[in-house]
């Protein structure tokens, strides 16, 4: 054991987590809060970049499959993306462990939606494990492995932007090697046809009962008892960081390390001990439902905001009843704001500009580009989800096929990989007079330059064959397949143009490389 | 229980900052939790990250009113950040000025409110003196140190397990620069 503490970020320790569990497949696609994980990982362990979630945890089955232990790490809107092979991994187990980290991101600090991912392991019937800081991220991260070939099921861990994102001391120890569990065809557990199926469904059910068994008496959760036994504390996650600040030591806190299945009888011994029970989770009323359907007395969401995250002060008031004094918040009140923008030099800033001066209404998509939607360009006129903007655009057609000469979808190239083929294909076969513009700057920007298929480049630095767009765009169907440059505003002003008055669909590819980069590559 | 907050601007090196200041009290047995802002925020956006050090940490965030130390990387920003300041708090102040686009109010200086106890430095200045203008993240630690309890060699070693090789003459000499300029304040 390596005894001196090391202050890392919670993603990191996931990543020394997944070295001392013997993981040896990492694969994921980037999303803030979750990025970091799979790139600290890749330092150690085979990791690398999937064009979406539903491949990469695809891909992490069949490693697990194959007898590795498997991991996937995404951001909480790509676990949506990668439901579809989870529900039923849940049904088929795994053979080697498969572990799948989920960030939340409570605020939206770079998300489109708070969305609650615990609800997804009560929906797929997976276990949850939710850490509050640096140390349990890497022992929860071993833990879920463990639990994971134990009760033969993946597992999900739960972060959120300020685990995920904070510094804490962490005790790491010993990476062990990898290994491979022995490999045997089994039809009936991972053949998932419907006579499978339904014998599998009764083995999930089952496997549920005994992991809820377990959680009861788990040292996963624990119970914190205070100097009195007037108030308690059911939390987990950063609630529980949160909550011991604001609230102190004389209050019990059962701290939840596991947020599915949830335990019950933690929960009655410590209602039958204190006079009064909030539950503080932010986002939904997951743990407090839980609570009053098996009779437990408890306040909650009644008092505390379904809405971002919660604050020292905010806690302070609503369960003490204390006010924060907040004397010099007046000296920042004349401050203007000053959100995110589009760098200087930034190649979109004359695609932008370009679409401002056409007037055109603009379906937009997920990444940097999305900053298009800010005055003063605010040339955007939706943005849902990635790859929402290619397929919207073509629904927004057949509804008013007039707007084909001043309507475009605007989506950046690693966008247009994860979620914007199948939209275009749809463009094609269905036939809708749509200009597509792909914002090519041959990165994924926003997270922070991941290479991705059009990159040419892996995660580990390996060279390959780039994905080629107009290639692609062309074998989809597309007859009209353009490529422009930015900075050169007047050709492609003149390109949109032509492409916006053909009657057929067409792909604007608009390619400079993000200026961050230009220089250094 | 040390409070510190560290304000700036996406890309002006806040994270690198507190993540010197972490490991210092980690290094005097402190627990220690350092809050970041990565992703969208980071796109040239309003960036505040925290050290807190004590027995024991539990939230990453420090709350309004509680801070020891203001370290302010852009003089709008510090302006942003300065009801985290506990009434005897301290604060070392950029007077760089990075424009708010599109912004309505002028700059905003700290000194005049906070007094005797926020020192302003022309980082950015320093920084170019010392060889590099992306140094005035460690300028601004070097005049903050009269602030905190750490040994020169203790800053210097920090620095060096933070930085890379190559950078690590110019960041000492920017720190020694801000430490000057920090001692010359008052």
């Amino acid at each position: 054991m390596n005894d001196k503490k090391r202050l890392m970020m919670g993603n990191e320790a996931v990543a020394r987590g997944l070295c001392e569990a013997g993981c040896s497949f990492v694969s994921s696609y980037p999303g803030t809060p979750s990025t970091e994980i799979t790139e600290f990982a890749a330092k150690n362990v085979y990791a690398e970049w999937a064009p979406n979630e539903k491949v990469a945890v695809e891909a992490a089955i069949g490693a697990s499959l194959a007898g590795a232990r498997a991991f996937s790490g995404m951001k909480h809107v790509g676990l949506n993306v990668a439901a579809d092979p989870l529900f039923t991994a849940a049904y088929t187990g795994v053979n080697g462990a498969l572990v799948i980290a989920v960030a939340d991101d409570p605020g939206c600090h770079s998300s489109q939606n708070e969305q609650d991912s615990r609800h997804y392991a009560e929906a797929m019937k997976l276990p949850m494990l939710e850490p509050s800081d640096s140390q349990e991220c890497l022992d929860y991260t071993k833990a879920a492995f463990e639990l994971s070939e134990r009760f033969d099921t993946p597992v999900l861990l739960r972060l959120s932007t300020r685990v995920s994102h904070s510094r804490s001391a962490v005790s790491a120890g010993e990476a062990i090697r990898p290994t491979l569990r022995e490999y045997g065809k089994n039809p009936a557990k991972f053949v998932m046809v419907p006579a499978a199926a339904r014998v599998r469904h009764a083995a999930l059910e089952e496997r549920l009962a005994e992991i809820g068994f377990e959680c009861e008496t788990g040292e996963l959760n624990r119970v914190e008892w205070g100097t009195d036994r007037k108030l308690g504390v059911i939390t987990s996650g950063i609630s529980y960081q949160t909550a011991r600040e604001a609230l102190g030591d004389s209050v019990s806190y059962c701290k939840l390390g596991m947020v599915y299945p949830l335990p019950v009888e933690p929960l009655r011994e410590l209602a039958a001990t204190v006079d009064e029970i909030w539950v503080i989770e932010e986002l939904d009323d997951f743990i407090e439902t839980h609570c009053k359907k098996h009779g437990i007395k408890v306040r909650g969401k009644a008092e505390l905001s379904p809405l971002g995250e919660y604050t020292v002060p905010q806690l302070r008031e609503a369960v003490l009843g204390v006010k924060t004094e907040e004397p010099l918040a007046f000296l920042a009140n004349n401050v203007p704001p000053r959100p995110p923008a589009l760098c200087p030099g930034c190649p979109h800033l004359g695609t932008f500009g370009v679409i401002k001066k056409l007037g055109l209404t603009v379906m937009g998509d997920i990444g940097c580009y999305t900053l298009g939607a800010s005055p003063p360009l605010s040339a955007m006129d939706m943005c849902v989800c990635m790859g929402a903007s290619v397929s919207s655009l073509h629904g927004f057609l057949k509804a008013r096929p007039d707007w084909s000469d001043r309507t475009v979808a605007v989506i950046g190239d690693s966008t247009f990989m994860h979620s914007g083929l199948t939209g275009l294909m749809n463009i094609v076969y269905n036939q809708s007079p749509a200009t597509v513009m792909i914002l090519d700057n041959s990165i994924t920007g926003m997270t922070g330059h991941q290479p991705n298929p059009g990159t040419g480049v892996t995660l580990t630095g390996s060279e390959v064959a780039a994905l080629d767009l107009e290639t692609v765009c062309r074998a989809l169907g597309v007859k009209r397949v353009v490529t422009a440059d930015p900075r050169d505003t007047q050709g492609l002003e003149a390109a949109l143009k032509e492409e916006l008055a053909a009657a057929e669909p067409s792909v604007v590819i608009v390619r400079r490389a993000c200026a961050l980069l230009e220089g250094k590559v | 229980m040390i409070n510190i907050v560290i304000a700036g601007v996406g890309g002006q090196g806040s994270i690198l900052a507190a993540k010197v200041l972490g490991s210092l009290y980690l290094s005097h047995g402190l627990d220690v939790k350092v809050n970041e802002v990565h992703g969208m925020s980071q796109r040239g956006g309003s960036v505040v990250t925290m050290v807190r050090a004590g027995e024991k940490v539990y939230s990453p965030l420090v709350s309004p009113g509680e801070a020891d130390l203001l370290i302010g990387l852009e003089c709008q920003e510090a302006m942003r950040a300065v009801p985290f300041l506990s009434p005897d708090g301290k604060a070392v102040i950029s007077l760089r000025n990075i424009p708010i686009r599109q912004q309505q109010a002028g700059s905003a200086s700290g000194s005049g409110v906070i007094g005797r106890d926020c020192l302003q430095i022309d980082a950015l200045a320093l920084a170019k003196e010392a060889g590099n203008p992306r140094c005035e993240n460690v300028v601004l630690l070097g005049a903050a140190s009269k602030f905190l309890n750490f040994t020169r060699d203790e800053w210097e070693s920090a620095i060096r397990e933070h930085i890379k090789p190559q950078h690590i003459e110019v960041n000492l000499k920017a720190f020694t620069l801000g430490e000057k300029a920090g001692e010359e304040c008052l």
